[in-house]
C-alpha cells in the first residue's frame, strides 16, 4: 500500500512563492491533477516529490507498508516523466531503455515488450535524436514504466501525442493506478478527468 | 494439553514467519534496484556508447594533446634532454587535457538534460564509479597516444619503464577521481571549463608533484626513483577514490 502525505508544502526561489501550505494526501490507486497556469509551480511540485529539489518549508512524505520515505529514499518506488529527464539522444532507443532496465534490475527481454507497448519496435534502432516530440515522450514513458513502479509522476502527458498516444496514456494510467498512484500535471483540460483529485496552483497569486 | 499449546504457539509462530516473509518479498519486488556493480557497468557502458557515435571528447582532448607536445618539442630545442623540464612538460600537457576531457562529463548531461535520469535511476555512488571508470579509460588513451609521441619527439630515455607507466596509471586515477567529484559540483556554473582548470590544480598538486619528481628520476634526473613519492602519490589516489566515493552524494 502507498500512500503520499504533503504536508504545509510550500516552495520558494529567492524571494517568491510558488506555493505555500499545501497540504493533501493521495491514497493507492487515485490519480492526482495538479492544474495551473504557466510558471503556478506544478513542475516544481512534481521535482519536489521525486526529490529533485528541497521544500522550502512543510514536507513530502511517501508511506509504504508502514514504512515513511523521504522523497529522496522513495525514487525506488518512482517512475516520472518530466522535462528535465530526457533520454540519451545519441543513443536509440532500445539502448536508452536498457539502461534504464540496467539501472533497475528489469529483466531484458521487457525491453522489447515496452519498446512495442509504447509504438516504437520499428524505431528501437533509430537515434532519439532523429525522434519527433511525441515519439520521444512514449520513449520517456517507458523509461519510467519499465520498472512497474508504485508511483508515477506526469508532467504534460498528452502534450505532444495523437489520438492514439493520448489513448496510450490513458491506459497507461488507468494501469498504474491498479499498482499505486499517478500524479500528473497538466494545462489541458482533457487531462483533468485522470484524477480522482485536484491540486489548483497560483490561485493567491 | 501442553503438548497442543506447543502445537499451536509453533503453527502461530509458522504464520507469522510466513508473513514476515510474504512482506519481505514484497519489499524487495517494490524496492527493486540493480546491484550496485551492475549499475557502475551501466553507466560507464552508457558513457561509452555515447562517445563512441560523437567522438566529441576524444577528438578535443587528443587534439589538445597532441598540438601542445607538437608545438613544445619544437620550442625547447637543446633543453628537451633536460630530465626535469620534460617531466614537468609532459605533466603540464597531460593536465590541460585532462581538464578538456574531465569538464565535460556531468557538463554534457545538464546541457542535454539527462542527469536527472541518472538521478532517479542510480545510485550516487555508482554514477560517480561510472563516471570515474569513463574518465580514466579517456585519458589513459590520451596517455597512451601522447606518451610514446613525446618520449619520440623530446628524445628521452624511459630507465624503468615498469615504474613510470604505474605511476602514470596512478596519476590518472587520482586525476579521474578528482575531476569526476569537481565536474558534478561546477556542472551546474557559468564558464565552469575555465573555473574546473582553476579549482583543478590545487586538489591535482599534490598528486601531479609527486608524479613528478618520480617521472623526472625516470627521465634521468636521479638514479633512484623516491620510493617516498610513489606512496604519496599511491596514497593520494586512494584518498581520492575515497573521498569522492564518500562527498559525491551530497554534490549529486
Amino acid at each position: 500500500m502507498l500512500t503520499l502525505q504533503c504536508v504545509d508544502l510550500g516552495k520558494a526561489f529567492g524571494r517568491r512563492w510558488l506555493f505555500r501550505r499545501l497540504s493533501f494526501t493521495v491514497p493507492q490507486g487515485t490519480g492526482l491533477v495538479i492544474l495551473g497556469p504557466n510558471g503556478s509551480g506544478k513542475t516544481t511540485l512534481l521535482r519536489l516529490l521525486c526529490g529533485l529539489l528541497q521544500p522550502t518549508e512543510g514536507q513530502a512524505i511517501w508511506r509504504c507498508n508502514e514504512l515513511n520515505l523521504s522523497p529522496v529514499k522513495a525514487r525506488l518506488l518512482l517512475g516520472a516523466v518530466l522535462p528535465d529527464c530526457e533520454p540519451y539522444e545519441e543513443l536509440t532507443a532500445e539502448e536508452n531503455l536498457e539502461l534504464v532496465a540496467n539501472l533497475r534490475g528489469v529483466p531484458a527481454e521487457n525491453v522489447g515488450e515496452w519498446l512495442e507497448r509504447v509504438g516504437l519496435a520499428n524505431a528501437k534502432n533509430q537515434l532519439v535524436r532523429e525522434f519527433s516530440s511525441g515519439m520521444k515522450l512514449r520513449l520517456k514513458l517507458a523509461m519510467a514504466l519499465i520498472h512497474e513502479p508504485m508511483a508515477l509522476l506526469l508532467d504534460e502527458p498528452t502534450a505532444m501525442l495523437d489520438e492514439q498516444g493520448r489513448q496510450l496514456v490513458a491506459e497507461l494510467i488507468a494501469e498504474q493506478k491498479r499498482r499505486g498512484i499517478v500524479v500528473i500535471a497538466t494545462n489541458d483540460e482533457r487531462d483533468v478527468g485522470y484524477g480522482e483529485q485536484q491540486v489548483i496552483l497560483g490561485k493567491n497569486r | 494439553m501442553a503438548n497442543n499449546k506447543s502445537f499451536w504457539a509453533k503453527t502461530d509462530e509458522r504464520k507469522v514467519q510466513g508473513a514476515e516473509c510474504r512482506v519481505r518479498e514484497e519489499r524487495r519486488r517494490i524496492f527493486r534496484q540493480s546491484s550496485w556493480l551492475i549499475q557502475v557497468f551501466a553507466i560507464a557502458q552508457k558513457d561509452f556508447q555515447s562517445e563512441w557515435r560523437t567522438r566529441h571528447a576524444v577528438v578535443t582532448t587528443l587534439a589538445f594533446a597532441l598540438i601542445s607536445l607538437t608545438l613544445i618539442s619544437l620550442s625547447v630545442g637543446s633543453l628537451r634532454s633536460e630530465p626535469t623540464l620534460a617531466a614537468g612538460l609532459l605533466w603540464v600537457i597531460l593536465f590541460f587535457a585532462a581538464i578538456t576531457a574531465l569538464g565535460r562529463t556531468f557538463t554534457k548531461e545538464v546541457d542535454a538534460r539527462t542527469d536527472n535520469l541518472l538521478r532517479l535511476n542510480a545510485q550516487p555512488s555508482a554514477v560517480f564509479v561510472g563516471k570515474m571508470a569513463f574518465n580514466f579509460a579517456l585519458l589513459l588513451l590520451v596517455a597512451l597516444i601522447a606518451i610514446p609521441l613525446f618520449i619520440t619527439l623530446m628524445g628521452l630515455v624511459v630507465k624503468n619503464a615498469m615504474v613510470f607507466v604505474f605511476t602514470v596509471a596512478v596519476t590518472l586515477v587520482a586525476m579521474a577521481a578528482l575531476g569526476t567529484i569537481l565536474g558534478a559540483m561546477l556542472a551546474k556554473v557559468q564558464s565552469r571549463v575555465a573555473l574546473l582548470a582553476v579549482a583543478a590544480f590545487p586538489l591535482f598538486f599534490p598528486a601531479l608533484a609527486a608524479a613528478l619528481q618520480v617521472t623526472a628520476s625516470i627521465f634521468g634526473a636521479n638514479p633512484e626513483v623516491s620510493a617516498a613519492s610513489l606512496r604519496a602519490l599511491c596514497a593520494y589516489a586512494a584518498a581520492s577514490v575515497l573521498g569522492g566515493l564518500l562527498l559525491f552524494e551530497e554534490v549529486w
